[in-house]
């Protein structure tokens, strides 16, 4: 059997056409989505943001024991990075761009920004925030004193309401789900390999596979060796792409997290490779034919997985979540996601129990379809 | 004891009978020949021997034991050259034998030994490091015999191998099968060629519509038919009866003279050339031109069936 899986494994590594479409096709579609995608990556990443804090119209210089300092300062948000400064400098800073915002405190409290953004309508949203809260205390005091330590706790108190979610991976990027449909479709890919393979070894579609029926390797053997070359070499050039999407283009950073990553891909390629042999003993149609078949339904998993337009994976969910179940570019980006963007080992172990029980589902109705070894005609 | 036993075996593809209640004995050593005309039913007979197809009814032994298709101890026994070439194109020459070889031989150095032999034997050295589709039509039918019989079986079983191959390619391949004969190795050969089975085998069975119409030596066949030898006379000017002299010769199954020439059918076996120059001598009659045809498997065919061979 180790010989068999050898030399298929030497021969699907020689089919030209195989492996460009297999493994370069991919390398080279990541290398478009770098170019044409990576411009995106980060633009919507919630970085830290910077602005001075000056205080004006006291007698004080120091900053401590501002009321409006105090609350920037202990905002329970680690995006805001606050430096007091001097007017001059805190002008300087922003003109070089080394700010986004200049808080001013003191008798009077302003931001001065630079540019409008989504950074610095956070930085006005605290300022409303402490204007509308001081407003609000102030009326509380007048009209109702004896209420006033209450509201003032009550207004301290939020952070007990506010659930704290970790975000686990390195990217809150949707632009990400593009270079993960891009791995789902290769690993979709690994179910050529298992047609071809499968084709092989069957004497009712090639001549190859009647030459092996007809010699002394056992029926287990041959379609265990056509199983495992394909998952190997499958699973080997998603590895490539892996490598290839973190390493050199830096798309996806998979530090920390290669374990889980692979053990994913492992079970895609084995839902892939298994679902190429159950269409590989699809009647005795023509390979031509098959590899119409795994093309259509390949690249339609990926289409459904958000491959080519975003939000058809999210529809689906909407109104036929099972195919999103069943789906292997799904399950694969679904994975994906709950590792490297949003930490959610429920999801992620749903989608790998799916993948690898499908997969060993599909397996087992390949060999049931193969098991035969006589045939009405060939 | 017959190596291979088929019984009454019976094949159907929907309402064609592929097989019709077949019989067949092949011997150990022998070349035994399957002739008949395409869709005669001589792969269907290979493929159900091989335990690839289903058939509906008969037996098929092997080695004496009932062939199935888990019956791999006979199957290690068996070499098969298929039809239609089957290697894998990825692979070279030497590569493809080895892989082929080492489905039945999986000691590393005993195969080397053997592919190297199989290579020699088909004359494929030189080309061990090409790819299939580097090598000539004849090459690739060489490369599709070594695979099938690099590990020397007992039984090798060619199904057409000269198809699309060149005069030189098919007498390397012809003698190839008597030289594996000679070493011990029982062949089935079929082919739709009469001459190449004339040539190298020692029994033929004649199959037509899945039915085996005639089994025997090449000369038992030609003795089943009523023709022998068939005389042609070009240029030759007959009178009414000298024609009649000559139809009513011993033997004469047959004469037709039309323009100026003379064609005679013999009955049985001899050559009855020389007789009819003897009395032509006598007579003063001169000809053209004049040739001698001993009877063919086509013409047994022909006999038997109505058609040509090669209709």
């Amino acid at each position: 059997m180790f010989l068999i899986m050898k030399r298929q494994i030497l021969v699907n590594i020689r089919e030209k056409a195989n492996i460009f479409w297999t493994m370069f096709f991919p390398l080279i579609l990541a290398t478009l989505f770098h170019f044409t995608l990576g411009g995106l990556l980060g633009q919507n990443e919630m970085g830290e943001i910077s602005a001075a804090f000056v205080l004006e119209d006291t007698a004080s210089s120091a900053v401590e024991g501002d009321a409006f300092f105090e609350y920037l300062d202990h905002l329970d948000q680690e995006w805001l990075k606050l430096t007091p400064m001097s007017d001059e400098e805190a002008r300087a800073a922003l003109k070089e761009d080394e700010i986004l915002g200049i808080f001013y405190g003191g008798r009077e409290r302003r931001l001065v920004i630079g540019e409008n953004s989504i950074h610095t309508s956070m930085l006005s949203q605290l300022l409303d925030i402490y204007e509308k809260n001081e407003t609000l205390l102030n009326r509380i005091a007048q009209e109702h004193p004896e209420k006033l330590p209450g509201a003032a706790a009550e207004l301290a108190g939020y952070r007990a309401s506010t659930e704290t979610v970790s975000f686990g991976g390195r990217s809150m990027d949707n632009v990400q789900n593009y270079f993960f449909a891009l791995i789902a479709m290769t690993c979709l890919y690994g179910s050529f390999m298992g047609m071809y393979n499968t084709v092989g070894v069957q004497a009712n579609t090639s001549a190859l596979g009647a030459r092996l029926a007809a010699g002394c390797v056992k029926r287990y053997e041959s379609i265990t060796a056509s199983l495992l070359s394909a998952w190997i070499i499958s699973f080997a050039e998603v590895a490539v792409l892996l490598f290839y999407m973190d390493v050199v283009l830096g798309d996806i950073d998979l530090a920390g997290q290669i374990g889980r990553i692979l053990v994913i891909c492992a079970a895609a390629t084995l839902y892939s490779s298994a679902l190429g042999m159950v269409i590989g003993t699809v009647g005795s149609l023509s390979e031509k034919l098959k590899n119409g078949l795994v093309v259509a339904v390949s690249m339609t998993c990926s289409f459904a997985a958000d491959l080519m337009i975003s939000g058809v994976k999210g529809a689906i969910e909407k109104y036929v979540p099972l195919i999103n179940r069943i789906n292997p570019g799904a399950l694969t980006t679904d994975a994906f996601y709950s590792v490297l963007v949003y930490e959610d080992a429920e999801r992620y172990f749903r989608s790998l129990g799916l993948l690898a029980a499908l997969g060993l589902l599909l397996l087992g109705i390949a060999v049931l379809s193969m098991r035969r070894m006589r045939y009405e005609s060939i | 004891m017959a190596m291979i036993e088929i019984r009454n075996l019976v094949k159907r593809y929907k309402d064609t009978i592929a097989l019709d209640h077949l019989n067949l004995d092949i011997e150990e050593g022998e070349i035994f020949g399957l002739l008949g005309p395409n869709g005669s039913g001589k792969t269907t007979v290979i493929n159900c021997l091989l335990a690839l197809l289903k058939f509906d009814k008969g037996s098929i032994k092997i080695f004496g034991e009932e062939m199935q298709p888990d019956s791999y101890e006979i199957k290690r026994q068996i070499g098969i050259v298929m039809q239609n070439v089957a290697v894998f194109d990825e692979l070279t020459v030497s590569e493809n034998i080895d892989y082929f070889c080492g489905l039945y031989v999986p000691d590393r150095a005993k195969r080397k030994k053997l592919v190297e032999e199989a290579i020699v034997f088909t004359g494929l050295d030189g080309y061990e490091k090409k790819r299939p589709n580097k090598l000539s039509g004849g090459l690739l039918r060489r490369l599709n015999i070594a695979c099938g019989i690099a590990h020397k079986p007992r039984l090798v079983i060619l199904d057409e191998p000269t198809v699309a191959v060149d005069p030189q390619s098919r007498n390397k391949i012809l003698e190839g099968i008597c030289q594996m004969n000679r070493q011990g190795s029982t062949i089935i050969y079929t082919s739709h060629y009469m001459e190449e089975v004339e040539q190298i085998c020692s029994r033929i069975a004649i199959l037509d519509k899945g039915k085996c119409l005639a089994m025997g030596t090449k000369e038992e066949l030609k003795n089943m038919i009523k023709t022998g030898e068939k005389v042609h006379l070009e240029g030759i000017r007959l009178t009414g009866p000298q024609l009649e002299t000559i139809r009513h010769m011993p033997k004469v199954f047959s004469a037709v003279y039309e323009e100026e020439t003379l064609t005679l059918r013999f009955e049985g076996n001899g050559n009855h050339l020389l007789g009819l120059l003897h009395y032509m001598d006598r007579e003063h009659i001169t000809c053209g031109r004049c040739f001698s045809e001993l009877p063919t498997l086509n013409d047994v065919f022909l006999e038997i069936t109505g058609k040509e061979l090669r209709d």
